[in-house]
C-alpha cells in the first residue's frame, strides 16, 4: 500500500467557496446589478435607480435655476443700471437688488441641502461600486476555481461525503496496522470527533497511514487516509486529514495508473517533449509532465467556461471591473490583481484570511495559463472615458448656459459667471482621475448620471420655458383687451372677482414658504 | 538690567500658546471653506449669512467640532421647506463681553 505512494505526483487544486464581505452600499449594489443578470445593464440601472432619489431635488434645483433666470431676464436693464450706479459698493448694490427682486415677485429659491444631498449620493456610488467591483472580480476568479478544480477532480474517486454515521477505520492504537480497529464518525457541535470508522463504499479501496510521531514519544496530528478508485479513469487519488473542525484533502496522480492510460496521448507526448526541451531531468520528466497535464485540464475546462459567456464584459470592454484603458487587460499579472483586491477574502466559516493564503501565484497563474489571448487584450479603448467627460461638459455647459443671466448680477463685478467656468475645468478632471483610477463600471455610471442630469434640464428649461411664455402672453393680452368696471356686464364682473381671489389665494400660499 | 520673567510670560501666555499650539486644523477647514466660496459656490442659500459664511463664523468662535456640527445642522435646516431668514453665528459665551 506504501507502494502507491512512491509512484504518486503530488497535484494542486484550487480552493473555492470564499468571499470578500460587502458592507451594506455594497450590498444594495449587489442587489440591483445581480438581480439584472447583465452586469453592463444592472449598472445602468443601479444609476437610474440612484438617480430616481435625488431626481425630485434635482428638478427642483433646475426649475428654480430656470425661473431665477428668466425673472431675471426682465429685470436685466434696470440691473444694468444698478450695476453701473454702485460699481464700487457691493453691500448697498445688494441691498438694491434684493429690493428690485422684491419688487418683481422674484424668490432666490436656492437651497444648500439639495447640493450637499446629491455629493452624498454620489459618494453612496462610488463606495458601492468600489466594495462591490472588488466583490464581484474575485467571485468571478472563485467560480473559476471551482470549475478549474470539478475539471481535475473528475478523474478522482467521487466519494467525499463525510456525513455523520459514516463507517471510518480509524487507529485505536499506536498507529500500527494491527490496531486498526472499526467504528463510527461522529459530529458533534463544538468540533468533529472520531469516534472509530469503517469505509465501505464499493470499488473504492482505503488506507490508513500511521500517525506521525513528534520528538517526544507523543502521537500527534492526523488521521492520514489515502483513498483512491479502482476505476481505470480514475488516476487520481486523494489524502484526507480530518482535524478537530475540519477535513483537509491533497491529492495526488498515481503515475502508474495514469501512465497506463496516457502514455500514448498526443497532448501528453508534446508536454512531455517541451519538458524535455527545458532541461528537465530524465528521473523527474513523468512528474513535470504529469503535473502539467493536470493544471492544462483544469485550465483548459476554466478558459471554456469564462469564454462561455462568463466574463464580466460588457460592450466593448471585456472586463468592467478594470477601467476602460488599453494597456489594461482584462486577466492581468497576479500582482496588479492582488493590488485592486487589497482587502481580506471571508472563508465559508466566517473567518478572515488574507488573500494570497486561498490563491498564491502560482496557483493564480495556473488557473488563468489556458486564457492567454485574455492576458494581452486590451481591456477597452478609452471610450468610456471621453464619453463620460463629454457628457459632463455638456450637461455642465446647458446648465451653465441656463443660468447665465442670473449669474452676471449675483455681485457686482459679475464673479458669478467665473464660478461655472471654474467648474467646467476642475469637474472633468475630477472624472478623468476617477475613470483612470477605478473601474470601468464607474465610468458607465458616471455617463448615465451625466445623460439623465442633461434630460432633466433641458426637460425642465422647455416646460418652465412654455409656462413662463404663457404666462407672459396672457398678461400682455390682458393688457390688451383691458377693461374698466364700467365697461363691464354683471357676468364678467363676477368672473373677474373670482379670478382676482383665486390669484391671492395662490400667493398667500406661496408666500408661507418664501424668506422672510 | 533686570527681566522679570514670570511677569513676562503671563503677560505673553496667549501669545506663546498660540504660537506652540498653532490652530491647524481650524485654519485648514476655513481656508477649505474660503476655497469654497471663492470657487465652487453657486451662490443659493436661504439664510443670511450664507450656510458657509455660517460655517466658517461657527468654527472661528467655538472651534473646529462644534463649528462643523452646527454647519452640518444648518445646512439641513437649509431646505426648499424652510422659510430662511436672518440666522446669525453663535458667539463664544466666554469670550463674550458682558455690558453689565
Amino acid at each position: 500500500m506504501l507502494q502507491s505512494l512512491l509512484s504518486s505526483v503530488g497535484i494542486n487544486v484550487l480552493e473555492y467557496g470564499y468571499e470578500i464581505g460587502l458592507n451594506w452600499l455594497g450590498k444594495f449594489a449587489q442587489a440591483i446589478i445581480e438581480g439584472c443578470g447583465i452586469i453592463g445593464l444592472g449598472i445602468i440601472v443601479f444609476t437610474i435607480v440612484l438617480k430616481a432619489i435625488v431626481l425630485p431635488f434635482d428638478i427642483y434645483q433646475r426649475v428654480s435655476m430656470r425661473k431665477q433666470n428668466l425673472v431675471m431676464q426682465e429685470m436685466q436693464p434696470e440691473l444694468e443700471k444698478l450695476q453701473k450706479q454702485y460699481a464700487n459698493d457691493k453691500t448697498t448694490y445688494n441691498q438694491k437688488m434684493m429690493e428690485l427682486y422684491k419688487k418683481n415677485g422674484y424668490s432666490m429659491l436656492g437651497a444648500c441641502l439639495p447640493m450637499i444631498f446629491s455629493l452624498v449620493i454620489l459618494i453612496v456610488a462610488f463606495q458601492g461600486f468600489r466594495t462591490y467591483s472588488q466583490y464581484a472580480n474575485l467571485a468571478m476568479y472563485e467560480r473559476m476555481s471551482q470549475v478549474y478544480t470539478e475539471a481535475i477532480l473528475k478523474y478522482a474517486p467521487a466519494d467525499k461525503d463525510f456525513g455523520e454515521g459514516r463507517n471510518y477505520f480509524v487507529l485505536a492504537g499506536e498507529g500500527e496496522e494491527e490496531n486498526l480497529a472499526e467504528g463510527k464518525i461522529v459530529w458533534s457541535d463544538d468540533g468533529r470527533t472520531i469516534d472509530g470508522a469503517a469505509f465501505g463504499v464499493e470499488g473504492v479501496t482505503y488506507t490508513l497511514l500511521p500517525r506521525s510521531q513528534n520528538e517526544s514519544g507523543e502521537y500527534t496530528g492526523n488521521k492520514n487516509i489515502e483513498v483512491s478508485s479502482s476505476n481505470p479513469d480514475h488516476f487520481i487519488s486523494y489524502r484526507y486529514w480530518i482535524e478537530e473542525a475540519k477535513i483537509t484533502f491533497s491529492y495526488s496522480v498515481d503515475s502508474d495508473k495514469f501512465l497506463s492510460k496516457y502514455q500514448d496521448d498526443e497532448t501528453y507526448k508534446s508536454i512531455r517533449e517541451t519538458a524535455a526541451a527545458e532541461g528537465v531531468e530524465e528521473a523527474k520528466l513523468d512528474e513535470v509532465a504529469i503535473n502539467r497535464y493536470v493544471v492544462k485540464l483544469g485550465a483548459t475546462a476554466t478558459a471554456e467556461w469564462y469564454r462561455d459567456g462568463n466574463d464580466s464584459g460588457f460592450l466593448w470592454v471585456k472586463n468592467v471591473w478594470y477601467p476602460d484603458v488599453s494597456y489594461n487587460h482584462p486577466i492581468q499579472t497576479y500582482s496588479k490583481f492582488k493590488d485592486q483586491l487589497n482587502h481580506d477574502v471571508t472563508l465559508k466559516d466566517g473567518s478572515e484570511v488574507e488573500l494570497s493564503s486561498v490563491l498564491t501565484e502560482t496557483e493564480y497563474n495556473n488557473l488563468v495559463s489556458g486564457l492567454t489571448d485574455e492576458q494581452d487584450q486590451p481591456n477597452g479603448y478609452f471610450i468610456l472615458i471621453i464619453l463620460s467627460i463629454g457628457f459632463m461638459v455638456l450637461s455642465q455647459f446647458i446648465s451653465m448656459r441656463s443660468s447665465k443671466t442670473s449669474n452676471k448680477y449675483q455681485t457686482v463685478d459679475g464673479q458669478g459667471a467665473k464660478t461655472q467656468k471654474i467648474m467646467l475645468v476642475v469637474m472633468p478632471l475630477i472624472y478623468a482621475v476617477f475613470a483612470f483610477m477605478y473601474s470601468a463600471a464607474f465610468s458607465i455610471y458616471m455617463t448615465m448620471s451625466s445623460v439623465i442630469s442633461l434630460l432633466t434640464t433641458v426637460f425642465a428649461n422647455l416646460i418652465i420655458g412654455a409656462i413662463f411664455k404663457k404666462k407672459s402672453e396672457k398678461k400682455a393680452a390682458e393688457r390688451v383687451t383691458r377693461k374698466y368696471a364700467w365697461q363691464m356686464t354683471e357676468k364678467e364682473k363676477r368672473e373677474k372677482e373670482k379670478e382676482a381671489k383665486k390669484e391671492a389665494k395662490m400667493k398667500e400660499r406661496a408666500n408661507r414658504f418664501k424668506r422672510k | 538690567m533686570k527681566v522679570d520673567i514670570k511677569s513676562l510670560f503671563l503677560k505673553n501666555a496667549r501669545y506663546l500658546k498660540r504660537k506652540l499650539f498653532p490652530p491647524v486644523f481650524k485654519a485648514i477647514c476655513i481656508r477649505m471653506i474660503l476655497f469654497y466660496q471663492k470657487h465652487l459656490s453657486r451662490h443659493t442659500c436661504l439664510y443670511n449669512p450664507t450656510c458657509s459664511e455660517y460655517t466658517k463664523r461657527c468654527i472661528n468662535n467655538l472651534g473646529t467640532l462644534p463649528g462643523i456640527l452646527l454647519g452640518l445642522w444648518r445646512i439641513i435646516r437649509c431646505n426648499p421647506l424652510s422659510k430662511g431668514g436672518y440666522d446669525p453665528a453663535p458667539e463664544n459665551p466666554f469670550k463674550k463681553k458682558w455690558l453689565l
